[in-house]
């Protein structure tokens, strides 16, 4: 049966929906508090051009993009080797690793319609096996130093409206706002992670492939409902 | 069949992302020494002004929340008391620094502190001294 592209997208398109609405409501919260406390300091108010275009606006959205990208590459890499007995999340206890040819579709088992790059063999084959970590980890890193430049940016402007030396981005680097900016949200991601392998070994949710059915035993694992 | 023939096809949400986080990134940079010259022009300017008599003109230089603070509850007495206060002269440009919509002004004689006032700089404190980790003791500051 046919499905209208709204249908067998619906997944993409109601998060990417979701990211610009939560994202536009980011900027005009985020400049109104940042107008306020200009404000208290009988400082200039800026527009919402100004605002997006910050160091403030840019440092608050890297610095969660980084924790989400660097939550998915750890559960993206670290599930190839480490299983949990029980949850969707995880594969079966004795597929840890990378598996063989024959699981993963290569060489000899490759199918008409696999990707080009899996049937290229070689260096191609290699980096295509590992591009979703790739990917996600280039993503991590870039946003991560994006974080501690628009950081030391917007940590710099406020030192000097405090009338302190701003310091320098190395120094930044080292500090406790950073680390602060870092932590707190890394520390989020992974108490996440671990309540979806953990909770989903016991609880269920009808219908969604993140759960296991209903009436699965509570120590099968790697079955989606 | 390469791979090349995806590139078209490559999703909107992929070049949507990498869009933005160019634009992130520029934005962080952006926000790096933006207008410096323009800042320490601004702080030489304000002594100059001050070193040739004119503290009126030297007063229009300050940020609003300064002026208010020089003046302390006396409208219009800001050139007469920003002369009184007799700050040392300084010149040479040691050092320019802006971040956001702050600045920072190494002189020869001074350090000044500027904020954005539209398309141009204004000082928010003058006249200060280094106190290690602690903010500068200005003698020109808002509140």
């Amino acid at each position: 049966m046919k499905h209208n592209a709204l249908v067998t997208n619906g997944l993409s398109i109601a998060f990417g929906l979701l990211f610009l609405v939560s994202l536009i409501g980011q900027a005009f919260s985020g400049l109104a508090y940042f107008n306020e406390q200009q404000m208290s300091k009988n400082l200039e108010q800026i527009s919402l051009g100004q605002y997006i275009t910050s160091s403030n606006f840019a440092v608050d959205v890297t610095e969660n993009w980084q924790s989400e990208y660097l939550q998915f590459l750890l559960f993206i890499v670290l599930t190839v080797w480490l299983v949990q007995k029980g949850s969707p999340e995880s594969k079966e206890i004795d597929k840890r690793g990378t598996e063989s040819d024959e699981d993963q579709r290569l060489g000899r088992h490759l199918q008409p319609d696999s990707p080009p790059w899996a049937k290229a063999g070689g260096l191609k084959t290699k980096v295509y096996a590992n591009s979703l970590g790739l990917v996600m980890g280039a993503v991590f890193l870039l946003s991560w130093l994006a974080q501690s430049i628009a950081g030391f940016s917007a940590y710099a402007a406020d030192q000097l409206s405090n009338l302190q030396d701003p310091g320098s981005w190395a120094e930044y680097l080292g500090s406790s706002e950073f680390w602060n900016r870092t932590l707190q949200n890394w520390q989020s991601e992974f108490l996440a992670v671990w309540s979806m392998v953990v909770l989903s070994v016991y609880l269920r949710q009808r219908g969604s492939p993140e759960s296991k059915p209903v009436g699965a035993a509570h120590d099968e694992t790697n079955v989606e409902g | 069949m390469g791979f090349r023939r995806f590139r078209p096809g490559r999703p909107p949400a992929v070049r949507l992302g990498g869009a933005a986080g160019m634009l992130l990134l520029a934005a962080g940079c952006a926000g790096l020494n933006p207008g410096s010259g323009e800042a320490a022009a601004t702080a030489q300017q304000f002594h100059q002004l001050l070193d040739a008599g004119k503290a009126g003109a030297a007063c229009r230089l300050l940020a609003p929340g300064t002026t208010e603070e020089v003046e302390s509850d006396d409208p219009g007495s800001c050139a007469a008391k920003l002369s009184r206060l007799g700050l040392s002269p300084a010149a040479g440009v040691l050092e320019s620094r802006a971040y956001g919509r702050e600045a920072q002004v190494r002189l020869e004689g001074d350090t000044v502190f500027l904020t954005r006032s539209g398309d141009r700089w204004v000082v928010t404190a003058a006249g200060c001294t280094a106190r290690n980790e602690r903010p500068y003791l200005c003698e020109v500051k808002g509140d």
